[in-house]
């Protein structure tokens, strides 16, 4: 870089950034009209500048806010208290994890799940869990609870396991994307506890549900699922 | 009261065990935040629930933030960071979701403004990620140099020169894509 290239860099990037002290200012029309060279600078940078501030803003999805706040409503969670558990470790589901009174599922993901249009996806998320190996998003619908396991586009034995007094299995929905042709998987579990058609209905010591998300027998990882 | 100071009363009433004086934070910050989320790399139903990921994380850390910064700076950052980490767990770095453009309701009318929208966001797709953030701290979240150099972790210095070089490079890559068009 030529002496001084550095300094008109750092008075186009000031003018065009609205951070341009009047000095600079100054000094940048003085040179845009001696040279040709900055002019050209100071027109593309204000270009680009000018065409990504025109980019359209995008509206988040109308029931982001509604879903976030009833996640942070739930009687499991509180400001500055984590709840939420991501482990790594392989001994957690030998180690004391009630294995007698689990119910497990093993299903394999072909490939990651692509978006999908089906009634039970468009549930609002109450959880998203994550890890490097899975990642699991928990929907809610009345008294159901929609666990979608989604892995890296790798195939995967995904093994799903949690207390059936807790939640009841319902069912496994999942089917080929139209388009991508890749294989999606859901897993539909209910809350005994709740009766059917009432939605949201707040009881008292509701608390979680814990359930263990193993990838190909190894990696793992507790989702503790807040009912409500 | 500055939107500073209204979230710090926001942050305090969080953690005396008022949840729903989150929604303030929300009411501010969901949309950057989304967008921001987006220009990463993400595609809708990602940064649907990345958004959602962020600002759970945020409250349940929120007795972690340090009073004497800015909370825009920290929930920014860990959006970002949370983003990169996602798609770096999930696919390459590079490959943005070039049809992230938009549907309209009068489309013949928005058709200039979308195609100019689409051209840009697939010079974005293009950027290295480390200009591809700086063009996001200053253009998408608005951040002052000062601001945006302290949610990236970089000298001001150094954002201001990744600021230049990602406009320059994208100016190169728009000037491509016209003359590929012709």
């Amino acid at each position: 870089m030529r002496h001084g290239e550095e300094e008109i860099t750092e008075l186009v990037n000031a003018v065009v950034d609205g951070e341009a002290t009047p000095e600079q200012q100054a000094q940048l029309q003085e040179l845009l009209r001696t040279s040709p060279e900055t002019r050209a600078l100071y027109d593309g940078t204000s270009d680009v500048a000018r065409r990504l501030e025109a980019m359209r803003v995008e509206e988040p999805p109308g029931e982001l806010k509604r879903s976030i706040l009833e996640i942070l409503r739930t009687p499991a969670r509180q400001a500055g208290a984590p709840v939420l558990h991501f482990s790594r470790r392989r001994m957690l589901f030998a180690a004391g994890w009630a294995a007698a009174a689990t119910f497990v599922l093993a299903v394999v993901i072909f490939e990651r799940r692509e978006p999908s249009n089906t009634g039970a996806t468009m549930a609002p998320i109450v959880a998203t869990y994550r890890s490097d190996e899975v990642t699991l998003v928990v929907r809610r619908q009345r008294d159901l609870y929609i666990l979608e396991p989604v892995t890296p586009t790798r195939p995967a034995n995904v093994t799903l396991s949690w207390d059936p007094e807790k939640l009841v299995f319902v069912g496994i929905s999942g089917g080929q994307d139209a388009h991508s042709g890749k294989a999606h998987v859901s897993f539909t579990l209910r809350d005994p506890s709740q009766r059917a058609g009432v939605i949201f209905r707040p009881r008292p010591g509701a608390g979680t549900a814990d359930v263990l998300v193993s990838v190909n027998e190894a990696e793992m990882m507790r989702a503790v699922v807040p009912l409500q | 009261m500055t939107e500073d100071e209204l979230d710090r009363m926001c942050v305090e009433r969080c953690l005396r065990g008022e949840a729903d004086a989150f929604e303030g934070i929300l009411d501010r910050y969901e949309r950057p935040v989304y967008n921001a989320i987006l220009r990463l790399g993400a595609d809708r139903e990602e940064a649907r629930d990345l958004c959602q990921q962020v600002f759970v994380k945020v409250f349940e850390r929120l007795d972690t933030y340090d009073r004497t910064r800015k909370f825009f700076s920290w929930l920014y950052r860990v959006a970002i960071n949370e983003t990169i980490n996602y798609l770096k767990a999930h696919r390459a770095w590079e490959p943005l979701s070039p049809s992230l453009t938009y549907q309209h309701a009068n489309p013949e009318e928005e058709a200039e403004a979308a195609e100019q929208h689409t051209e840009i966001q697939k010079a974005l797709l293009v950027l290295e990620p480390k200009y591809r953030l700086a063009i996001i701290v200053r253009h998408f979240l608005h951040l002052s140099y000062e601001e945006g150099a302290q949610v990236l972790s970089l000298p001001v210095k150094t954002l201001k020169s990744r600021l230049f070089t990602a406009r320059q490079l994208l100016r190169e890559i728009l000037e491509g894509q016209r003359h590929a068009a012709r």
